[in-house]
């Protein structure tokens, strides 16, 4: 470990005698009052009965102390350190050191985290000791530990991720923030309670596919592989600084990683007959339809190239094809369209498996398409004139709330529930009930209406990239 | 090739060239001052060439690195001060030195006899435990450069590194990169404050626009600019026949004369003034100064700018 050059330089600042001291005793005095709280409750109050209920809630407690160490402080560690480096301006010898990307995210994972990271080891024996006392079941334990490290590692790598996403300037957090709140700890203290309780959430079993598995398991084997992907996003950010947080294949990856892993839940709910009756309303093919459109509006996001790349790519390209081609093949456009083929081609053929209405699901793909080329045309728009003007996203985004919400106010406002199909948000909320193409079909030229200017003006600075490219060899000679 | 050799490295930000397809060659052991007005391309090169950022085109190769596919190498090759930098604030000088050096993977062995030695370069020895925090300006500079010394790279990019500096300061940084030069290191080091490279590098390489306009021993860009070395002549007596003697001498060109003092340029033979010399003196003329006239980089730079205005206009 301490061959990390990065945990060296953390252990100096963190290690100094008088901040051990504080953080020791800090730690000291908390562990003390729980102790000492809760043995006079046992002695002197009727809240515990027996000593199983003691170390029942004293397990809890170090629990949740485990949570709040692991969880919250730690990530918020991380997610300050690259902010910190800007703003001290000793970043460039951060970028210049001469060691892998990986040694650099484990170095601050770990170095930034050093304190807390004995401290988790204290209560974490203290955790295991009470979990044992309580007779809590062995299976039970190595569950909530495997779940507690695996969120730990995704919240901790999405946290660093967040402090790197912008390089420029140090801003708040909002992604760990956001995280953090998605994570939050009502749910988490709720079902912690309930499995101590119960004390058969172990043997609770789904599906993957065909296998069986504990749901712990499963929950932390996907939040295990959120965590590699939070990982490979922060090497990518540590190696390719100015580039886009997804390759084009890494976006294109990242979706079948996701469309797969959303299958392995449904798999059993969409082939099943005795489960499929289980569900009338909605029908589970529904929600898996639905649930797998959420990356399409998150991937182009972390895989968006710039103007700038747009302009040089125009030097260094090699393809041959006429100019708003080759521009449109380099594009984010072109990227968001794959990305819903892939996406259409996987649900299409599922229903054709699943024996869902093919014919419906097919043309509202095709529906939803041209809601999503909104979408991504104004999230182009966005890359091509941030340039000429920086608060053009307010006006974009402005254009999208519309979009979304107006069609839903107008359809309250008339008490006319067609008018929300306007609304992509209001089509997918209606599928169930409106499956006819006569009834979608003024939607869709509806989205072309407002695809055409988005389209001209996306075109017109297409064929302007190269102008530009002139203009710099003619000017530089 | 050189220990440092870009080829056609380029830079764009947007429409914006910043640096132009520079071809730069320099050789081990040269101090190459890279000089320019403010907007050049200096920084923008030298942050490519440190690895900090990406070139749009070209490459550069370091100590046989290239710079695009081995860039954990180029950084162990090279040192490099930004312009404008600080150091960690929360360690003592003695332990981001250590931190520096272990991550450069300097032997263990030494590595406190190198921090001790680096600290007693830039005197800032009686600092060692310190933390950085109460460093002034000048101290961080100076760190800046022991924390290339530690590790003793034999390539140093040096980006302005006199910049905000006071003049006693200056002095300090000045003596400690002289003698870094006499070590036989390779440094490129960028300034517009011209007098702070003068009589310490060996080349100069002059960016305007984003292009490399000139590149070259110091001497001979002064010679491909005035064309001709300049020479100060002091006779005792017979200034008349002096001056008659040297205006018929077939290379040289007498340009000033002033209280027997002559200033005479030459066409490139440097055995033109070695012949004039002995001519004087077979003719009785008592020659008591001869010395070639020095042209000070500023001068350099602003007759550089001066011809390509003109060839621009």
């Amino acid at each position: 470990m301490t061959a990390n050059p990065l945990i060296r330089r953390y252990r100096f600042s963190q290690f100094r005698p008088q901040q051990l001291v504080i953080f020791g005793v800090l730690y000291g005095c908390v562990l003390s009052l729980l102790l000492f709280i809760n043995i006079s409750i046992y002695r002197f109050g009727d809240a515990f009965n027996s000593s199983n209920t003691l170390y029942d809630s004293l397990f809890i407690q170090f629990t949740i102390m485990q949570i709040l160490m692991m969880w919250l402080l730690m990530p918020m560690n991380c997610s300050s350190a690259i902010q910190k480096e800007i703003s001290e301006k000793s970043f460039d010898f951060f970028r210049m050191l001469p060691i892998p990307a990986y040694h650099k995210a484990t170095g601050i994972l770990v170095g930034r985290n050093l304190f807390n990271l004995i401290i988790a080891g204290i209560n974490f024996i203290f955790c295991v000791v009470f979990g044992i006392l309580a007779e809590l079941p062995p299976a039970l334990l190595i569950q909530l530990l495997l779940l507690l490290i695996c969120f730990s590692l995704a919240l901790n790598f999405a946290s660093l991720l967040s402090s790197i996403l912008s390089f420029k300037k140090a801003r708040s957090n909002v992604l760990a923030l956001v995280l953090l709140a998605i994570f939050g700890f009502g749910p988490v203290m709720g079902g912690l309670f309930e499995a101590v309780d119960n004390g058969d959430i172990q043997a609770f079993k789904v599906h993957f596919i065909t296998i069986e598995v504990p749901i712990l398991y499963l929950i932390s084997a996907y939040v295990l592989v959120a965590a590699v992907w939070f990982f490979v996003g922060v090497l990518r950010r540590f190696s390719f600084e100015y580039q886009s947080l997804c390759s084009r294949k890494g976006a294109i990856f990242l979706m079948i990683t996701y469309l797969f892993l959303l299958y392995g839940i449904f798999h059993h709910f969409l082939f099943d007959a005795s489960e499929l009756a289980r569900y009338h309303q909605p029908e589970p093919f529904y929600i898996f339809y639905i649930l797998g459109l959420f990356p399409l509006a998150l991937i182009p996001l972390f895989s968006m190239r710039t103007f700038d790349q747009y302009v040089e790519i125009t030097r260094t390209s090699k393809c041959q094809n006429g100019l708003l081609l080759r521009q449109f093949l380099h594009s984010n456009l072109f990227l968001g369209i794959i990305l819903f083929a892939l996406w259409a081609l996987v649900m299409n053929v599922l229903c054709v498996l699943t024996k869902n209405p093919v014919f419906e699901y097919a043309t509202f793909s095709l529906l939803l398409l041209t809601c999503y080329l909104v979408v991504v045309c104004l999230v182009e728009l966005y890359t091509l004139y941030v340039s000429e003007s920086g608060k053009i996203g307010y006006l974009l985004g402005f254009i999208a709330g519309l979009y979304f919400i107006l069609p839903l106010i107008f359809s309250a406002i008339f008490e006319n529930d067609y008018v929300a199909l306007f609304s992509p948000f209001g089509l997918i909320a209606q599928f169930g009930d409106r499956m006819s193409p006569i009834e979608w079909f003024p939607v869709v030229v509806w989205n072309m209406v407002i695809l055409l200017p988005l389209g001209l003006l996306v075109g017109r600075k297409y064929l302007q990239i190269d102008r530009v490219r002139s203009e710099i060899e003619t000017s530089n000679g | 090739m050189g220990v440092v050799s870009t080829q056609s490295l380029r830079k764009e930000f947007s429409s914006l060239v910043a640096v132009n397809d520079v071809n730069l060659d320099i050789e081990r052991g040269q101090v190459v001052g890279l000089i320019g007005p403010n907007g050049a391309g200096k920084t923008t090169l030298l942050r490519m060439l440190s690895t900090v950022l990406p070139p749009t085109d070209g490459t550069a190769i370091i100590s046989n690195c290239d710079l695009r596919k081995d860039i954990l190498e180029v950084r162990r090759e090279i040192g490099y001060l930004p312009d404008f930098f600080n150091l960690y604030n929360d360690l003592t000088l003695t332990e981001c030195l250590d931190f520096i050096a272990h991550a450069y993977c300097v032997p263990k062995e030494s590595i406190s006899e190198k921090i001790r030695e680096s600290l007693v370069y830039v005197d800032l020895y009686s600092k060692k435990d310190s933390l950085i925090r109460h460093l002034s300006r000048g101290m961080i500079q100076r760190l800046g450069l022991a924390t290339l010394l530690v590790r003793d790279p034999d390539i140093l990019f040096l980006d302005e590194p006199a910049s905000g500096l006071d003049p006693m300061a200056r002095i300090q940084l000045r003596d400690i990169l002289k003698r870094l030069s006499d070590e036989g290191k390779t440094i490129l080091i960028s300034s517009h404050i011209l007098t702070e490279l003068s009589g310490f590098c060996s080349h100069i390489a002059i960016m305007n626009q984003g292009k490399l306009v000139m590149q070259g021993d110091v001497k001979q860009i002064e010679r491909e600019i005035t064309g001709v070395g300049k020479f100060t002549i002091k006779v005792l007596r017979d200034s008349e026949k002096a001056e008659n003697l040297i205006r018929e001498f077939p290379t040289a060109t007498l340009e000033k004369n002033h209280d027997s003092t002559f200033e005479v340029s030459f066409a490139d033979d440097p055995m033109a003034i070695a012949e004039l010399n002995a001519h004087l003196v077979k003719n009785n003329i008592c020659v008591i100064h001869l010395s070639e006239q020095k042209t000070n980089l500023e001068d350099l730079f602003m007759e550089i700018s001066r011809e390509k205005n003109l060839q621009i206009s």
